[in-house]
């Protein structure tokens, strides 16, 4: 039987207030498959970014298992969970920031140059992850020459160049106006049909939750449901 | 002016001139790219500390403002890495620390020092022995920049987005600070404790208003800090001032001419 592309056990984070501790995220427990879209659903402040910086590995748990591809990462040193982010995650975050001096295609490009990948691959990658994202003919362009949108369809470019196994997106559509935010959700879907790239991505808008087609509702950092469309809930 | 270039101590200004020029435009390139112009200020200031204190001890004057850089650069690395402190709090409270050593070790020593030197540089008195050491300084800063020039550019614009690419954003933070320590003390001798700053923003805030894109931004931050240099140096035997005002007055004239072209290209 193949291993869950990943799986969270009891994770725990609580966060020093003053001489208080808040708890960002208590006892989540969720599974991931190979390939799947799925959206944290919750107001602000209910621990959606949290779990998402748990799961992406950008942050360790106070307690609880995370196994990402059959592996425990839970152990692993910051060594380790650099490498394990670089080659199987790749990250939207709505604080991204494209480089202002760089082109569409550079800024892309720059995810592998950081791997060391010899310049030509980076940009024919770099290329074809823009034509994925339906960003060809605009690769030579500059972040600032270009709309919200079109901006953040980069920034879905930079994260899937690696050919990650998830791409994980902290609120991609809070700065973007309905329709720009439909379409973006689209292109999720787009690239999860057709490259098998799992999404999981935080939203407080009940418009782009209710499309997507397995919803993790949090409430005060527990997770208080989890639907499936047409499975009802698990 | 040419009788000047028979004179070794002219050519050796001008060889420095060209070094710090070249590292300095460079490393400008990041400086105004990550806003960190507060944080050279900084570590210059401290440098002064470091100068007194080798002054007192009798120790070599450019080695005491390396290790005190170098030591301002590292406990901002590390307060702001932990989080008690943001960057720039770090460096404010280091910089008047340094600065307060700096003084009152000046006020133990029993020998003159050159304060006015210390402050404004002067590129005219660099001897073989301060070129040799500004050479293999420079030669490292620039070294270090090829390497890390990608993972740097990234951390850079974009922390977040960096950590989240597996790039090691506590080492680059602290790269970026080295690199200004050691290129502040390059660049002591040549435009002095006050102006250092200036040769590492006005070059790169020259090139980023007439280049959008990073190979222009870069190229053109190197020769606007070589035409500071270079020019400044000229000025400075014409008309017989001082080296390092010279050298900051060229590049605020290039400055305001840059800005000027740039606001004409966009209004055309």
């Amino acid at each position: 039987m193949t291993a869950p592309l990943l799986s969270a056990t009891a994770l725990t984070r609580t966060y020093a207030a003053g001489e208080e501790r808040v708890v960002g995220v208590r006892d989540a427990a969720l599974s991931l498959e190979r390939g799947e879209l799925a959206v944290l659903a919750g107001p602000s402040g209910s621990g959606k970014t949290t779990l998402l910086n748990l799961l992406g590995l950008l942050d360790r748990p106070d307690s609880g298992r995370l196994e990402l591809l059959g592996e425990d990462v839970s152990t692993l040193d910051d060594r380790g969970r650099a490498r394990l982010r670089r080659e199987k995650l790749g990250f939207v975050f709505q604080s991204h920031q494209l480089v202002p001096v760089l082109s569409a295609e550079e800024n892309v490009a720059l995810a592998l140059w950081i791997r060391g990948l010899p310049d030509g691959e980076c940009r024919s990658r770099a290329r074809a992850a823009l034509a994925a994202v339906g960003l060809a003919g605009l690769e030579g362009r500059r972040p600032d020459a270009m709309s919200g949108g079109q901006r953040q369809r980069v920034a879905v470019a930079r994260a899937i160049v690696g050919e990650p196994s998830l791409v994980l997106a902290d609120e991609p559509t809070a700065s973007l106006d309905s329709e720009t935010a439909a379409r973006l959700l689209d292109l999720f879907d787009a690239l999860h049909a057709e490259k098998g790239i799992a999404f999981l991505f935080s939203s407080h808008d009940p418009r782009i939750v209710e499309r997507v087609p397995r919803r993790v509702r949090l409430v005060d950092g527990r997770i208080a449901s989890d639907e499936r469309t047409g499975g009802g809930a698990a | 002016m040419t009788e000047f270039l028979a004179f070794p101590f002219f050519q050796r200004a001008l060889l420095a001139g060209f070094v710090v020029a070249v590292v300095c435009g460079a490393l400008s390139f990041f400086v105004v790219l990550r806003r960190l112009a507060f944080v050279g200020s900084g570590v210059s200031h401290a440098a002064f500390g470091g100068v007194a204190l080798a002054a007192l001890v009798g120790a070599p004057p450019g080695l005491g403002a390396l290790l005190a850089a170098l030591a301002v650069a590292f406990a901002t690395a590390k307060a702001s890495g932990d989080g008690d402190l943001t960057e720039d709090t770090a460096v404010g409270v280091f910089t008047v620390a340094g600065m307060a050593v700096g003084v009152v070790a000046i006020s133990f020593l029993e020998t003159n020092v050159d304060l006015f030197g210390l402050m404004f540089g002067n590129i005219l008195t660099v001897d073989p022995r301060d070129l040799l050491a500004l050479v293999a300084a420079s030669t490292l800063v620039v070294l270090l920049l090829v390497l890390y020039f990608r993972p740097l550019l990234l951390a850079s614009i974009d922390e977040d987005g960096a950590f989240a690419a597996g790039v090691n954003v506590a080492r680059m933070r602290l790269l970026v600070l080295v690199l200004l320590a050691l290129t502040v003390v390059v660049a002591l001798k040549v435009v002095g404790i006050l102006l250092v700053s200036a040769l590492l923003v006005l070059p790169g805030a020259v090139a980023r208003a007439l280049f959008a894109r990073w190979p222009g931004f870069l190229l053109g931050s190197v020769a606007a800090a070589l035409v500071m240099v270079l020019g400044g140096l000229l000025l400075s035997v014409s008309l017989d001032v001082p080296s390092g005002a010279a050298i900051i007055l060229t590049g605020t004239l290039l400055f305001l001419a840059a800005v000027g072209v740039g606001r004409l290209r966009r209004n055309a």
